[in-house]
């Protein structure tokens, strides 16, 4: 259950990062990158994304050099046939009460951004709130890092051991050929919505914004944005649940996800209709929940009409 | 007069440099995708000419084409493609807006897959199918230019009984056909199977859950309203789990029906809930007027849906259904990660990555498969768009 939400949630983040980019990037008005943009998008929209995830696994991963002789990549990142290895943070006895400070930190900005805005609607004076929120949690995590001895994370390096690396993260081959397969995959199809919600914008507004005065920034930031964002919602969420719901196609790897355990547990003779109707439940659940969070983001920012 | 709009004429260095050097950031992007380009295309060019091995494709391509489909019968399964192609080809001769490439790309493609070297007799059936395409193509347009309009009417005709017919043909019948039971249909061929019979049968029970999610008996409407929203909200492979190995635990007798009749199932009823919000997107675009306007010319409510409503709203919706087909066309090969052995195009390839002797040659075959999904995928997709574009320059 678990390892379903942090690679549907990872997963999510990574595709609709890859999808604005290569979105925006398919109207470039460079020829070359508008046409890699869209190579990227035919290709692997097309193609089942249980192949994709089944080649990263099978044909890419697999064919990586064993542990003793794995390839070093900076960073140190370290890829073998079974897992990669990275450094990873490693918390500490003072992890707990520097997460606090953070948490302190993040509420003083929420308030300190509402006044703010409360300002600017009142007097209309524009001022930079998302930077001075950023500052100000920024400046609690550091003044916890300073003053907490032992520092609230120490990083650990991977060591080569005997059988297997020792120590780091452990990225295994199943989790990141799921990861790659299905972000690579949703990626394509939010790019298509990124590029339809831009182009779907009406030529005046760009030409309005211009009449007003406002620099090439903030035309796209206040106005094409905003309006490219209500015709790019609806379509994505539909792409986020779907990602969500590929993830049983975990099991093709051996990820053990909601799905995948699911069908040990039926196996080992465990009750099978209870385990299907809890599959089911949670993967319900987990859509309707997000589907009701971007239901009300979409609200948010569509047209107010009386 | 009307002035004709100047034509910028740039040429090669003024093209190159609008396109590609116009700002310092546009010439730091251009360099970037060129390298891109080279480290992505380069050394896969080199393995794919030089160090794949792709015999293990070559020696494997009736498997991974139509199964274990007995070879002394694989006559039907020409006769199939063959209707298909001409099909094809006469569509493209009615509608060139619409078929565009798609007809001469696949009857060229057929063409040059005859010189590869294969037997003598399969390379002539793929000369026929090929042929059939271009005939098919010149014989429509002769006709339509002819303004012979009946010959629109039997090629729709011709699609709508091609799938029974394939079905019928494939399968065969007890006395001059011997059966072939589905257990040895495989590869492509199932995949097809599969994905065509899916959509086929869940249109009709799409559209009856959409108008049922809008009827006025409250009980009639919140079961189609739950039942969509389930199916929608869980994942294509609990639904194959549930049909391919848990429907024969359950009702006893059922594990001697057909694997395949169950999965068709499955990817039945999946489909009928994303149709039917499809639908329901095209009910909800017709304007009121046309409900009262049906009233008003006294039709009953079923007769009103039928001849007045349905029609214009189905025609709204083709292009997402075109969509719906796509992705159920991709996601047949779930049944893959869902068990019950099934042996599609995926199914096939990852039996045979499982085998010893093709060890180590994952890649290719992965490769290929992909490639074919990809071509079918991507021509259905090119057909959607300008379907699309046609529609609404009909509508406005």
């Amino acid at each position: 259950m678990l390892n379903t939400l942090i690679v549907s949630g990872i997963g999510i983040i990574l595709a609709s990062l890859i999808g604005l980019v290569v979105g925006i990037a398919q109207l470039s008005s460079n020829w070359l990158v508008a046409r890699i943009a869209e190579t990227y998008v035919a290709l692997f929209r097309n193609v089942p994304v249980l192949l994709q995830i089944l080649f990263w696994d099978q044909a890419v991963f697999l064919r990586l050099p064993r542990v003793q002789d794995a390839i070093t990549l900076p960073g140190p990142l370290y890829l073998t046939n079974r897992s990669v290895h990275t450094i990873g943070p490693q918390p500490t006895s003072t992890t707990l009460l520097w997460l606090i400070i953070i948490a302190i930190g993040v509420f003083v900005s929420l308030i300190v951004w509402y006044w703010l805005h409360q300002r600017q609607a009142h007097t209309g004076n524009p001022s930079p709130r998302l930077l001075i929120a950023v500052v100000i949690v920024g400046v609690a995590g550091l003044t916890g890092w300073l003053f907490l001895t032992p520092p609230p994370l120490s990083t650990s390096i991977p060591t080569i051991g005997r059988f297997n690396f020792e120590g780091g993260l452990e990225l295994p081959r199943a989790y990141i050929s799921l990861l790659l397969g299905l972000s690579l995959y949703t990626a394509a199809f939010i790019a298509e919505n990124v590029r339809a919600g831009i182009q779907g914008v009406p030529k005046g507004q760009y030409e309005a914004a211009r009449a007003l005065g406002l620099r090439p920034s903030q035309r796209m930031r206040l106005v094409i944005l905003p309006l490219a964002l209500r015709i790019i919602i609806p379509p994505t969420t539909n792409q986020y649940l779907n990602l969500i719901k590929n993830s049983s196609l975990a099991t093709a790897v051996g990820y053990p996800d909601l799905y995948q355990m699911s069908r040990t547990i039926v196996n080992n003779g465990g009750q099978l209709i209870p385990m299907i109707g809890l599959v089911m439940g949670s993967y319900l659940i987990i859509s309707l929940t997000t589907s009701f969070l971007m239901n009300r983001y979409n609200r948010k920012i569509s047209l107010q009409t009386k | 007069m009307v002035v004709e709009r100047p034509v910028e004429r740039l040429g090669l260095i003024g093209w190159l440099h609008k396109n590609l050097f116009s700002t310092w950031y546009n010439i730091l992007l251009t360099l970037l995708s060129l390298a891109l380009i080279v480290a992505v295309v380069q050394p896969l060019l080199i393995w794919v000419l030089t160090q794949a091995e792709w015999d293990v494709v070559m020696v494997n391509l009736r498997l991974l084409l139509i199964g274990f489909f007995p070879l002394d019968q694989i006559w039907r399964v020409w006769v199939c493609l063959a209707a298909t192609m001409a099909l094809l080809g006469l569509s493209r001769g009615i509608w060139p807006h619409i078929v565009g490439g798609v007809a001469p790309v696949y009857g060229a493609g057929l063409l040059l897959l005859a010189l590869l070297p294969i037997e003598l007799n399969q390379r002539l059936w793929l000369v026929l199918c090929g042929g059939l395409v271009f005939a098919g193509a010149a014989l429509s347009r002769f006709l339509v230019q002819r303004s012979n309009q009946r010959i629109i009417g039997w090629v729709a005709m011709g699609w709508v009984l091609l799938l029974p017919l394939t079905l019928w043909l494939l399968r065969g019948f007890g006395l001059v056909l011997p059966v072939i039971e589905t257990s040895e249909w495989g590869g492509l061929l199932l995949t097809l199977v599969m994905a065509i019979s899916g959509v086929v049968f869940a249109f009709p029970l799409g559209v009856l859950l959409a108008i049922g999610r809008r009827s006025e008996l409250p009980a009639f409407r919140w079961f189609c309203t739950i039942s969509i929203e389930v199916v929608r909200g869980v994942p294509l492979v609990t639904v194959l789990f549930m049909f391919l190995i848990m429907l024969p635990l359950f009702i006893p007798g059922s594990e001697s029906t057909d694997n395949i009749a169950r999965a068709i199932i499955g990817l039945t009823i999946f489909t009928s809930a994303y149709i039917a919000e499809n639908v329901r997107g095209g009910l909800q675009a017709i304007p009121r007027g046309q409900f009262e306007a049906a009233k008003a010319i006294g039709l009953n409510p079923v007769f009103s849906m039928l001849l007045i409503i349905l029609p214009q709203a189905l025609r709204i919706v083709i292009p997402s259904n075109v969509n719906q087909f796509i992705s159920l066309l991709k996601d047949t090969s779930l049944v893959v990660a869902a068990g019950g052995g099934i042996r599609e195009l995926l199914g096939m390839a990852d039996s045979l990555m499982g085998q010893a002797e093709f060890q180590g040659k994952q890649a290719e075959v992965l490769l290929f498969a992909g490639l074919i999904y990809w071509i079918l995928a991507y021509s259905l997709t090119y057909v959607s768009k300008r379907l699309e574009q046609h529609i609404q320059r009909h509508t406005t």
